[in-house]
């Protein structure tokens, strides 16, 4: 015999609108996991691409080197503060690594420290970096407004510094702020530009827009600092990356303990952003079975009360011929459909939520999390409508009948 | 000409099992049906019309002895064949009428044609005409809490018959009617049997059984008289 599938969606569905509040609060446990299923994992996403394009408009061709141990052994950030204040690193190694030639194009110091920006009755924390004038061209940093510094600015450790544009925009909201006064930990420095928006900063990457940027030497006196704090290394083609690190590390060697400094290059740091948001992940499907396991049970709980509910009916659709098949059938495909009913309006929110937050928050929709939950949700039902399906199906039919 | 004989009953016997003590609900049950004839069950309340004719009617299965449904040894069917024989050769009128709810009268007589091979276009037609015959042209629609008694009834019997089966049972078809309403639906299946269908009727009312072709008289779960 054909199954008649039109008529067991309908009268799916027919069942289902019967008892829209009752069919709504079965649902919600299913609603709320894929809800939240969509919602976390758009965040998520839209977090770490966030983190990998701020990496990426810092050039994708540099290696950093950075004292002590940046990256653990087992992968995630080790203790790092302590270590840049006791950096061995010199700006002697940045000819040591120089002389290595070809993949490496360029190495540039970095003195990095927090300051305090002041002026116009404003005042605002900032990164310092103190560096060379070559870093505009590696780091892809052009001025939106006035001049980098120059060598002349370096080598006379003159009291000049170029603004991130956040910085620019806090301290002079309605003025142009180059060739303006500003006082950085309480000294008088000449603001010779402004660097163009990178965007973003927050949510793990650096904010690069509040960063101000110094003379080497110049941010070395500022910030009474004797040693480097990081190296940037730029190399002619990504894909010279791990032959450069090995070449830096072994020139590196004759000079300083393993133990002292570390090379690493932003590959390495997203994959180990990348452990870190795994383990989020992981949580956060936790989370969702759990909801999804909850929904599930709620299901089952109404499916049972409806096959108890619909014994004469089935008695009758029994005595009419009605298979114990199609009736399995029947009520799995009514338990289903109200988990997909779960599941779409779950993945409708979760995306509408997503799209709203996706204007003042990185948001990143992961089609395959959709997916998922969208068809999960469906299992869920399935699985949870079987033994409710399964009891309809056996009602003999005299008792079905029988049944006050 | 010989009748056919189409349903025939050898020492059945139904017992059901209530916390573990065996009730006898039929005993030694004999009877033969005959296509044509027009059956009346009659007895005391709990005297186990309802069970025999559950049983006849392929709804529930007896503990014991031989039953013979169309030839069949009905103990050799599974359930799935059983199902397929009440599609197809047996027609259902019960007392509490057994509607869905919520659905119209047209589709409430489509139903027994979702559970079988059918044109379904055919189909509706059938029960459009069936539904008309019984005077409810303009009811075609009217879900079951918009028909009377009696509307509801003549529905469950255009049910019984979309699929032209065999046999129709009906369990106490008018006992949830008024008199007027009941007397309409005997009318109805007593002209179905003039048609030839076989008619087997559980009842009450000693009046409607003197005007079948046949009676049977149970009492205690035994057969006390076969006219
Ligand atoms: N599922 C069951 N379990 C146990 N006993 C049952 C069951 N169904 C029926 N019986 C018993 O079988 C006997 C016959 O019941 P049945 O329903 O056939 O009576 P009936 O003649 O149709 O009565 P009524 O005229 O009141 O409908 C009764 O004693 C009843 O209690
Ligand atoms: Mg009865």
């Amino acid at each position: 015999m054909k199954i008649k599938w039109s008529r067991i969606y309908q009268s799916a569905f027919f069942s289902i609108s019967r008892n829209k509040t009752r069919s709504f609060l079965t649902i919600l446990g299913v609603v709320i996991g894929v809800f939240a299923v969509v919602v976390l994992t758009a965040i998520g996403g839209g977090i770490r691409k966030f983190i990998a394009d701020q990496f990426d408009s810092l050039g994708a061709n540099t290696i950093y080197v950075s004292p002590g141990e940046v990256l653990g052994e087992d992968g995630g950030f080790s203790r790092q503060a302590q270590a840049v204040s006791n950096s061995q690193l010199k700006e002697s190694d940045i000819s040591l690594i120089l002389r290595i030639g070809v993949p490496i194009k360029a190495a540039i110091p970095l003195f990095q420290g927090q300051g305090k920006v002041a002026a116009n009755g404003e005042q605002k924390t900032v990164s310092i970096i103190g560096t060379l004038p070559d870093y505009s061209s590696v780091r892809n940093t052009d001025t939106a407004s006035g001049r980098f510094f120059t060598k002349t600015d370096q080598s006379a450790a003159k009291k000049v510094v170029v603004l991130g544009p956040k910085v620019a925009e806090e301290i002079f909201p309605d003025q142009e702020s180059v060739g303006q006064k500003v006082t950085l930990n309480g000294i008088r420095f000449t603001v010779i530009g402004v660097v163009e928006k990178k965007g973003g900063g927050g949510f793990g990457g650096p904010d690069i827009d509040s960063q101000v940027y110094l003379p080497a030497s110049t941010a070395q006196n500022l910030l009474e600092l004797e040693n480097l704090s990081t190296i940037l290394v730029q190399v002619d083609a990504q894909e010279n990356i791990p032959q450069a690190k090995e070449k830096l590390r072994n020139a590196l060697l004759k000079r300083l303990d393993e133990d002292d400094f570390s090379v690493f290059d932003q590959g390495e740091l997203l994959s180990t952003i990348d452990q870190i948001f795994q383990t989020v992940t992981i949580a956060l499907l936790g989370i969702a079975a759990i909801s999804l396991l909850v929904g599930g049970i709620g299901i089952m709980n109404v499916m049972l009360a409806t096959v108890t509910e619909r014994t004469r009916e089935i008695g009758l659709r029994k005595a009419v011929g009605a298979k114990e098949k199609i009736i399995l059938i029947q009520f799995l495909v009514e338990a289903s459909a109200l988990s997909l009913f779960g599941g779409v309006l779950g993945i409708g929110l979760g995306l509408g939520l997503a799209l709203i937050v996706g204007n003042f928050f990185p948001i990143a929709v992961n089609p395959a999390s959709v997916i998922i939950a969208f068809v999960v949700s469906v299992l869920t039902g399935v699985i949870f409508g079987v033994w409710p399906a399964r009891r309809a199906a056996r009602l003999p039919p005299v008792e079905a009948l029988r049944y006050q | 000409m010989k009748p056919k004989k189409i349903i025939q009953l050898n020492q059945i016997t139904r017992e059901y099992q209530l916390d573990g003590v065996v009730v006898p609900a039929l005993k030694d049950i004999n009877l033969e049906i005959n296509e044509g004839d027009f059956l009346a069950i009659v007895g005391p309340s709990g005297s186990g019309k309802s069970t025999l004719l559950h049983i006849l009617g392929l709804l529930d299965r007896h503990s014991r002895g031989d039953f013979l449904f169309l030839n069949k040894n009905i103990s050799l069917l599974t359930d799935d064949q059983l199902a397929d024989l009440r599609n197809r050769a047996i027609g259902f009128v019960f007392q509490q009428f057994n509607l869905l709810p919520r659905t119209g009268a047209l589709e409430n007589v489509l139903l027994p044609t979702l559970y079988g091979d059918n044109n379904p276009e055919e189909a509706r037609q059938r029960a459009v005409r069936l539904l008309e015959d019984l005077g409810l042209g303009k009811k075609l629609n009217n879900y079951s809490n918009q028909l009377s008694g009696g509307q509801q009834q003549r529905v469950a019997v255009a049910r019984a018959l979309i699929n032209r089966p065999k046999i129709i049972f009906a369990d106490e078809p008018t006992g949830n009617l008024d008199t007027q309403s009941g007397k309409e639906v005997f009318s109805i299946l007593k002209n179905l049997n003039l048609e030839g269908k076989t008619i087997i009727l559980v009842t009450h009312d000693s009046d409607l059984a003197r005007q079948t072709s046949r009676q049977v008289y149970l009492q205690d779960g035994k057969i006390t008289k076969i006219n």
